[in-house]
């Protein structure tokens, strides 16, 4: 709130300043955000598939003299937009926008390896009668594919100055900050082209006729062999069976480099935070702040942090994917899929940023234009696996399979896979109950195959390690510190344990301050809530302190890691001499002596988080974007249901076959 | 009660409210048709640090 309105008085500033701001237009995925990232100097997400852009993003930048606010917009195929994003960017350019004046001039970005498609946009912008300034991206890649276009010319049959960029490497962008610079002061208006200005009304066929004129006429081929490799690669990658084959083997791969690179930091960080711990013991003097810091701060919020490797190398690895251009073959291999199930093809765009997080997704499927289709898409987004269900996959994996990454890959993969099943079986069926109607097919824009680029890759790594933290020193710090009360308070009276008591204990496998321990945390508000809730979740092989963990999730799924890590840390003494989080676990016995994390019970738990809606902001954003609370309601409800019968079945199903 | 017992419960009752205020914001934004935050994530493209000034 207090962000939007330093935003909106920043841009009445700007305003004030100059008169009005610089637009950036472009159709999806000609590198328009790239260039307002090299302008600004800001860091907005970027992608090689169409629609990272939603809403308008704006920075200031220096154009001439003046201080000015650039606008990013959602990329447009036309200015007769259908769906939501194309018409905020519709609106910002007609000075309909709320808050934001016309603009002063549009910079039009056009991919110069796509010329055709990107002058029909060209057609209407100029029509538009505010200057404008072209800037020709991707003029590295047009180069590379053998083709060089004749700037001149083209500038001419624009009737408005046109700067070559490569936006990626931020060539010619200060170029193009000088001639708008000019175009402004000079107030240049392009003129309509002649083909188009004598034309009473102007039909797409002529817009399109005028655009293969230009084409021809600033197009110049170098070389004969252009897009054969392209081609070669597309047949392979958008195959029926192949194509679905590479989604599924890059999956994989990826899943066993998170495994292979993320294990040595991981134990790194794990004994690092068993080390803290077991210093902050020995150092303050007992009491409730060193209990506090020991066993509640400290585990809960280092047993979240163990997994930042992981996530850190996913993202890397997406990042890169997107680069090269495989995410948008990967969607169109995946729509064929969708459609079938009731899906509309738009859907893959947030779906894919599902992965990260529902909450984008959700908004991002305004992208599809029809009400049904996005409510269905709405409804399904959670169950895609997003990355605050990576830790605790990652921590049922290092139970399953601690020292074999190709195991643990097979059970990532596994685990998205049965996210996905699970979001298309719900779509299939809300299709043909909820909401009967015939899903639109995807169009999209395959991108040119693309180096990526290790630096984004990077900087999309470190974007997403900077939230884990500050996640782990906000939100899950704060319900650290309220489960190691309720884990702690009130206390009982200590019990006392004779002599033969302890004997026959210890013929159980079970220690004398272990079972004292136990009884405490039985005592406490967070063992009476387990206790009470126990005969619900003891069908699903689970105990009364994984109960705890649940509820505790609510608020965000990835608490149930650092809550487990609290309350196997509070309640097992010594936890067998091991500081270390997965040993805990390993270690941690039921009142009877029998370990509690066993394979069943590891898979059930793996299949109740899959399922699970454990997010209550992604409950928020659904109401938000459905209008209604009782949509969100009933997302909540069928994946809970979905959650706990899945689990139970997995949890019994493995003990009909003698698997416990 | 001890100095160690004062401290913890203020440090209790401050990740309370904080948990607290977290779920109000949540709840109140989706209900004013704003973006909700969870206070964490941020990986909306509304949250990040150029939010938008108008909303389709």
């Amino acid at each position: 709130m207090a962000t939007a309105s330093r935003q909106s008085q920043r841009a009445s500033q700007a305003s004030a300043v100059s008169g009005s701001a610089v637009m950036l237009v472009s159709n999806p995925n000609a590198g328009k955000t790239t260039l307002f990232n090299q302008i600004t100097g800001l860091r907005h997400k970027t992608s090689n598939y169409p629609g990272t852009t939603l809403d308008l993003r704006s920075g200031p930048v220096r154009i001439g003299d003046t201080t000015r606010e650039l606008y990013d917009m959602p990329g447009l195929y036309t200015l007769q937009a259908s769906s939501g994003e194309e018409r905020v960017a519709i609106d910002a350019l007609a000075g309909r926008a709320k808050g934001l004046e016309a603009p002063a001039a549009i910079i039009l970005v056009l991919d110069a390896t796509n010329l055709v498609r990107n002058l029909y946009l060209a057609s209407q912008v100029l029509e538009l009668g505010v200057p404008v300034v072209v800037a020709l991206n991707m003029m590295d890649l047009a180069e590379q594919a053998g083709t060089r276009i004749d700037v001149e010319t083209l500038e001419a049959h624009l009737g408005c100055p046109v700067v070559p960029v490569v936006a990626r490497k931020g060539s010619g962008v200060d170029r193009l900050l000088h001639v708008c610079g000019e175009a402004i002061a000079k107030g240049q208006r392009p003129q309509l082209p002649r083909l188009l200005r004598n034309a009473q009304p102007i039909t797409d066929d002529l817009r399109y006729r005028w655009a293969e004129t230009v084409v021809a006429s600033v197009l110049i081929e170098t070389k004969p062999a252009r897009g054969k490799r392209t081609a070669a690669l597309d047949a392979f990658l958008l195959h029926p069976v192949g194509g679905m084959l590479t989604f599924f083997a890059v999956l994989f791969g990826v899943f066993y480099l998170i495994f292979s690179l993320a294990s040595l930091p991981m134990k790194l960080i794990d004994g690092a935070f068993g080390s803290l711990s077991a210093w902050v013991g020995s150092q303050l003097p007992a009491g409730p702040v060193q209990s506090l810091i020991a066993d509640g701060v400290i585990p809960g919020v280092g047993g979240v942090l163990v997994f930042l490797p992981q996530i850190c190398t996913l993202f890397f690895c997406i990042s890169i994917l997107e680069d090269t251009g495989y995410l948008a073959r990967a969607a169109c291999v995946v729509d064929r899929v969708l459609r079938r199930v009731g899906l509309p093809g738009k859907a893959f765009v947030p779906m894919l940023s599902a992965h990260a997080c529902a909450i984008p997704a959700i908004m991002a499927s305004r992208v599809i234009e029809d009400r049904k289709d996005r409510l269905i898409t709405i409804l399904i987004l959670p169950l895609m696996t997003c990355s605050a269900r990576l830790p605790v996959y990652a921590m049922v994996t290092a139970l399953l399979f601690p020292a074999s990454p190709l195991k643990g890959a097979a059970l990532f993969t596994a685990a998205y896979a049965l996210g996905l099943i699970a979001a298309l079986s719900m779509a299939f069926l809300f299709r043909r109950t909820l909401v009967k109607s015939t899903p639109v097919p995807l169009m999209i824009e395959l991108p040119s195959y693309k180096l990526p680029s290790v630096k984004t890759a990077l900087l999309a790594a470190y974007d997403r390690a900077k939230l884990f933290i500050r996640k782990a020193g906000t939100v899950i710090l704060a319900i650290s510190i309220v489960l190691w009360w309720m884990m702690s308070y009130p206390k009982g009276p200590t019990p006392s344990v004779s002599t033969e008591f302890a004997a026959s204990l210890a013929q159980q496998g079970i220690s004398a301050e272990n079972w004292s321990a136990q009884q405490q945390l039985g005592h406490s508000f967070a063992g009476r809530l387990g206790h009470t809730i126990e005969p619900i979740i003891a069908p699903l092989g689970y105990d009364w302190r994984i109960g705890v963990g649940i509820v505790a999730s609510f608020a965000a799924r990835e608490v149930v890691v650092s809550a487990l890590s609290i309350i196997y840390g509070v309640g097992e003494e010594g936890a067998e001499g091991s500081s270390l989080l997965i040993d805990r676990l390993q270690a941690a016995q039921r009142a009877d002596g029998t370990p509690v994390f066993t394979f069943a019970t590891c898979v059930s738990f793996l299949v109740f988080y899959i399922l699970a809606m454990q997010c209550m902001p992604t409950l928020a954003v659904t109401r938000r974007e459905t209008g209604a609370w009782k949509w969100a309601a009933f997302q909540f409800a069928y994946m809970s249901v979905l959650a706990y019968t899945a689990a139970l079945l997995a949890y019994q199903g493995l003990r009909v076959f003698g698997i416990s | 009660m001890s100095i160690q017992q004062i401290i913890v419960n203020l440090a209790v009752v401050a990740a309370a409210v904080f948990l607290a205020r977290g779920i109000y914001r949540s709840l109140s934004a989706a209900r004013r048709n704003k973006t909700p935050t969870c206070a964490g994530c941020n990986t909306c493209e509304a949250a990040k640090k150029e939010p938008t000034p108008t909303k389709p």
